[in-house]
Parts: C-alpha cells; sequence; structure tokens
C-alpha cells in the first residue's frame, strides 16, 4: 500500500460520534496533563490505559493518542506563564514566552505555541506517513540476529540519553530485562523467579509495571518535595497570533520541525531533546541570534515546532521496528499487545487500517488541541494551581484501579507499589524510571529473539558477526555504549612534552 | 602538606551493592534450574537471567571503580563543608504506609470504603490540615473522587470493583 493509500485506509473508523468523543476526551484529558506542573503526558497515558479494555483496538489508540498530542502541546502554557513547564518538553519554551508573559503578551505567546505545535505536528505525521512504511519494508527481511541488534539498540541509546549516567541508564535497561523475564521462560516454559507462586508464574503485568514506575514513583517523588505552584499570572487576553508574521517564521518552522521529526525518531529520545536542540540551534543561526531569550515569538515557535513534530518521529521506530520512539509510544505498544497486537513491520500487511487510525487520528487531535488551545487557554490555565494534597491522592487511587481493573486481581496492585517504590528508591540512586521501562518492553523481544538466534546456530555465537546487517548493529551499539568512556579517558591524559609547555 | 585520602562516593557504593545483591540473588536462584540437554549453548532457561547479572556485575564493579574522589581538605576549624540537607522520607514512608494499609484493607472493606479511607487520609497527610474544616474537606474530597471513579469504572467500563467480605 502507498503512503496516500495507507493514510485514509482507516478513515471509515472516524465516521462515528464515538470516535470523536474519544479523541477529544482524551485530548482533554492530555491537556490537563499537560499543563499541571508534575504530571507528564506518560503518567496521564499510564493511568488511562485500563480504560482502554471497555473500547476496541481502534478506540483504545484513538484515546491514547488524544492524551498524548494534548499533553506535549499543553505543557508550553504554564511555561509561558509562570515559567514551570508542564512537560519536560516545554523547558526551552519558557525562555522566551515567559519574558513575553510579563510584558502582558501572555495570550499571543500561547496562540504562537499553538500554531507552532500545531504546524509542527503535522510536518511530523507527514514524515511518518512517508518514512515509517519505507523502513517497515526494510525491517520485514529482518532476522533474529537483526531484531536482538535493534532491541539492544534502544536499551543503549535510552541508556545513552539518560538523564544521569549512561552506565546507570543501562543499569536501569538490565533491571527492566530481568523483570521482564520473571515468569514462564519462553522457550522452555519453566516459571522463573516465580517461588512457587501461581501469579509470579504468569509474569509481571506490564500496565501494573508501567503505571507503578510512571505513576506511583512520581506521586511519592512529589509528596517529598511538597512545594505548590503559588506564582501568579495575568489575566490572558487576546490568543490568537498575527498570522502574517508567523508565515514569515515558516522556514525556521520547517527547520524546527525536520530537527525535532528527527530526534523524535532516536529511539528513547523524546520531545525534550528535540525542543532543546532546535531552540539551540536557531539561536545559533538566526538575525536575531542575540534577542532570544528576551521574549521573541521566534524563540516560542523554534521549541514548540519541534516538541510536537518529534511525536511524529516517535511513531517511526514504533511502527517499523516496533521498538518505542520514547516512554509514551512504549504505553502504546503496551496497548497493542493488550489487544493482542504485536507492533512492528507485519502491521503494515496485517492492520493498515490501525496505521491510518494512528496518522489520522494525530491530525485530528491537533486540529482539537488548536480549536481547545486558542479558545480555552484562559480557562484551562487555573489547572495550574490545584493543590498537590488534593492531586496527588486522585493520581494514586486513578493507579491502584487502573492496576486492578487488568485481570482483576488484587496481586497486581502489589506489583504497582512495588514498582512504584522501587522506582523512588532508584531514582535516589541516580536511576531512572524510563530506562527501566524500556527494557521492560523490549526484554521479551531480547530475549526471544536472542536466543533463538543461537538456538538456531546450535550455539554458535559468530551467528551475530556473520550477518551485515547485524554486525553493523553490534557496532553502532558499542560505539554508543563505549565511545563517550574513551573519550572522556583520552580526554584526561597528560599532555606530552612536545605540546606547548613553555620552556 | 598532607595527601587528600581518596574515598568512594555514597552512591557509587549504593549502586554496587544493589548490583551485587541483585547479581548474586540472580545467580544462586537460577542454580536449580533445568538444563536441557541437546539442545546448543543458550537453550536452557537460566542463561538469559545469568547474562544479565553478569553485566549487572561488571557495571556495579565500573561504578565502584569511576565512584572514587578526592576527601575534601579540612578547613581551619576541621569542618569538611555544609551536609546536604537530609530528603524528607518521612512524609514518603507515611504516605506510602497509608496506602498499604489501604490495600492490606480491600478484601475486607471493599474497594470504594477503602480507596475512600486511602483519598481522605493520604490527602490530610500530605495538606498536613488536621482541623475538623481540614478533615470535613478531605472527607468530601475523598467521597467525591471515589463517586467518579464509581461512574468511570463500574459503570462506563464495567469492572467489577472489589467486593467487601466484611458485609458479606
Amino acid at each position: 500500500m502507498g503512503a496516500f493509500d495507507l493514510l485514509f485506509a482507516g478513515l471509515g473508523h472516524l465516521a462515528s460520534a464515538q470516535a470523536i468523543a474519544l479523541i477529544l476526551a482524551g485530548n482533554l484529558l492530555g491537556i490537563v496533563f499537560g499543563m499541571v506542573p508534575g504530571l507528564t503526558a506518560t503518567m496521564g497515558m499510564a493511568i488511562f490505559l485500563p480504560m482502554t479494555f471497555a473500547m476496541s483496538d481502534i478506540q483504545g489508540i484513538l484515546f491514547l493518542i488524544g492524551i498524548y498530542v494534548g499533553a506535549c502541546y499543553a505543557g508550553s502554557i504554564p511555561a509561558i506563564l509562570v515559567n514551570i513547564p508542564g512537560t519536560p518538553s516545554a523547558i526551552a519554551t519558557g525562555f522566551d514566552g515567559y519574558r513575553m508573559a510579563q510584558r502582558g503578551e501572555g495570550g499571543r505567546a500561547i496562540g504562537y505555541a499553538t500554531m507552532a505545535s500545531a504546524l509542527g505536528g503535522l510536518f511530523g505525521v507527514a514524515v511518518l506517513a512517508f518514512a515509517a512504511p519505507v523502513l517497515a519494508g526494510f525491517a520485514l527481511k529482518f532476522g533474529a540476529q537483526e531484531y536482538t541488534g535493534i532491541a539492544l539498540l534502544g536499551i543503549s541509546i535510552v541508556s545513552y540519553i539518560s538523564f544521569g549516567s549512561t552506565l546507570k541508564g543501562l543499569l536501569g535497561g538490565i533491571i527492566g530485562l530481568l523483570l521482564a523475564a520473571i515468569g514462564q521462560d519462553v522457550i522452555t516454559g519453566y516459571p522463573r523467579f516465580a517461588f512457587g507462586s501461581k501469579d509470579l508464574s504468569a509474569g509481571l503485568e506490564m500496565i501494573a509495571v508501567m503505571v507503578g514506575f510512571f505513576g506511583v514513583t512520581e506521586v511519592l517523588v512529589k509528596v517529598e518535595e511538597q512545594a505548590e505552584v503559588r506564582a501568579a499570572f495575568a489575566r490572558i487576553r487576546r490568543t490568537l497570533p498575527s498570522f502574517s508574521r508567523l508565515a514569515r517564521m515558516a522556514p525556521m518552522m520547517a527547520v524546527s520541525s525536520l530537527i525535532g521529526t528527527f530526534i523524535g525518531a532516536v529511539p528513547a529520545a523524546g520531545g525534550a531533546i528535540a525542543s532543546m536542540a532546535a531552540y539551540g540551534i536557531q539561536k545559533r543561526f538566526s538575525r536575531r541570534s542575540r534577542e532570544y531569550g528576551t521574549g521573541i515569538a521566534e524563540g516560542v515557535v523554534a521549541a514548540e515546532a519541534a516538541n510536537n513534530a518529534a511525536v511524529g518521529g516517535a511513531f517511526v521506530p514504533m511502527l517499523s521496528l516496533g521498538i518505542p520512539g520514547d516512554p509514551q509510544t512504549a504505553i502504546l505498544i503496551g496497548a497493542l499487545m493488550i489487544n493482542g497486537l504485536a507492533p512492528g513491520p507485519m502491521l503494515f500487511l496485517t492492520r493498515p487500517d490501525l496505521i491510518s487510525i494512528i496518522y489520522l487520528g494525530n491530525i485530528l487531535s491537533i486540529a482539537v488541541f488548536v480549536v481547545v488551545g486558542l479558545a480555552g487557554a484562559r480557562y484551562f490555565a487555573h489547572l495550574i494551581r490545584v493543590p498537590r494534597g488534593f492531586l496527588l491522592p486522585a493520581i494514586l487511587i486513578f493507579c491502584v484501579i487502573g492496576a486492578f481493573a487488568i485481570r482483576n486481581t488484587l496481586f497486581d496492585v502489589w506489583v504497582l507499589l512495588a514498582c512504584g517504590l522501587a522506582g523512588y528508591l532508584l531514582q535516589k540512586i541516580g536511576i531512572q524510571p524510563a530506562p527501566i521501562i524500556l527494557g521492560f518492553v523490549l526484554g521479551p523481544i531480547l530475549e526471544d529473539n536472542f536466543r533463538r538466534s543461537l538456538i538456531v546456530a546450535n550455539g554458535d555465537w559468530t551467528t551475530f558477526l556473520t550477518r551485515p546487517i547485524s554486525l553493523a548493529l553490534l557496532q553502532i551499539n558499542l560505539v554508543i555504549l563505549v565511545g563517550p568512556g574513551i573519550i572522556a579517558l583520552l580526554r584526561r591524559r597528560p599532555p606530552g612534552p612536545s605540546s606547548g609547555s613553555c620552556a | 602538606m598532607r595527601r587528600p585520602s581518596a574515598i568512594i562516593r555514597r552512591d557509587a557504593l549504593l549502586t554496587f551493592a544493589l548490583c551485587a545483591l541483585l547479581g548474586g540473588f540472580v545467580f544462586v536462584e537460577t542454580a536449580g534450574y533445568p538444563v536441557p540437554q541437546g539442545q546448543g549453548f543458550g537453550s536452557g532457561p537460566a542463561f538469559y537471567p545469568r547474562v544479565l547479572a553478569a553485566a549487572m556485575a561488571v557495571i556495579g564493579l565500573l561504578h565502584l571503580v569511576g565512584g572514587r574522589r578526592r576527601r575534601p581538605p579540612e578547613t581551619a576549624a576541621g569542618e569538611r563543608g555544609m551536609e546536604r540537607a537530609a530528603p524528607a522520607f518521612g512524609r514518603v514512608a507515611l504516605f506510602f504506609a497509608l496506602s498499604l494499609a489501604a490495600v492490606l484493607a480491600m478484601p475486607r472493606l471493599g474497594f470504594l470504603a477503602s480507596g475512600f479511607l486511602l483519598v481522605f487520609l493520604t490527602t490530610l497527610s500530605i495538606r498536613g490540615v488536621f482541623t475538623g474544616r481540614g478533615a470535613a474537606e478531605a472527607a468530601l474530597y475523598a467521597a467525591g473522587i471515589m463517586a467518579v471513579i464509581w461512574a468511570i469504572f463500574s459503570v462506563l467500563v464495567g469492572i467489577q470493583l472489589p467486593p467487601a467480605a466484611l458485609f458479606r
């Protein structure tokens, strides 16, 4: 199927009030989660993932995409109004957005952020629609050895990009892989780490683990911080931006969107890195370079176009290779697996309607947040001030019911709480939840393909080295993991006798 | 002048301890797993977890080696400088203990009653307002939240919430 055929294959599913209502509901929830500092898109998707049980696979995906896209956009609003980003991807937006708000132009800044997010998001979807099928076609030729390399690549990249050290990120990934190993061995069926428990023999439920690490851990961290957002903000008046000025920024938006999409496609990179990179590059090469950071619309537009373009980019590895582009797409992979679907290149052949829904869901969600954002920003803004004393217990109880709802067993609630506590304690030594969850999601893919490769090759390790793509992937993994350490070591070596010391 | 001695950072020690404990546990636990015969290298259930545990051990050692730093010289008054403020574990411990208690009570009291207690008690603990008015606000809020949850999950989604054994 061509890119355009794929784009419209699922159009029929959208011709229902239910589908539109789910996109709207998802978007509104996403805006709430994006706007309130301390809540994130990942948390919102994790908490509401169990609700998708009652929906069809298409409805569930539409709902979750609505939350994802809405939250990525809405994080810019508190960044502009009170200089506290609602989501990590809005950090760069505040550099200029807050300065504009201080001059009484908060509404305009929100308008520019909204339109830049929309255009960047559409750019990301366009790249996704053309790039994903090409990459998927290539990936259909992959064997078990190549999939082992790709799964390892996901772990390596998330380790490298993790906040803190690469080693800590790698350790988090390995912890996730070990958690995924609990339960029946995929090849022999032997129960591992079960200790005689039937519940553990079945393995840990993905949603309970995700909600635990992304939801409960964050709640515990926020309980410890106990800082309230007390900043006042000026009344928001006009939000519609100047379209002629926006048109003059079109080339700059295109470049930011390209940067955002490319970085979003790198597994585990995400919108935060995309928006910071785009802001930095635009600031470096712009004619108004010195004015960045003083409150110019270009600063807001550069960051927001990139962070929403990264959403489209994150879907590329998810759809074409079956590996998550960021924690949010890891949750979407969980949603697909709940419905018995294996994410990856085969989906293009078996479920083109679902692929189309992902494209169209993104586009519709963008349309929703443009309308809701421009019309409703002045009302939604008050959400910023919701006291944590009310917010955190509500999030916790939603996490608990969400975990219970999966299999109607309290065991999953215990898993939720254990993962939440483990995530909180691991953060204290610098291990973040994202590598753990990516390891957990990639664990079955890695183990299955790794062991199958060895069994088929009768235990011959060189099977990973004799296939060119597999070898290339292993080399890339090595460079990512070991390269920065070697460079740092070389920089620390003392200079030789002829290196410029005065005689 | 005395040379400053090298010490190991606390987080490097903790990371090493985590790797040693977890890795050691994996090796001990998988020691009793069966080894299938005639299926080639890497086919048994213990193989993959042991590869991960070995990787973890290497990372732990690298952390230990890389975590060495020089002890800062003492000041004239013999102090080592400002200590970081202790994290607020008490608040987190109380919050988590209340959550555990509510989930333990769930089979007896049912989800709605224990959920109400969970939200009520944790709201009080975070807000730190224990007056009559504060308690009334927390109770009203908890009741509202449980009503919303019942409406969404029980009515809309159709999930049967855990019933109370106490009232059977």
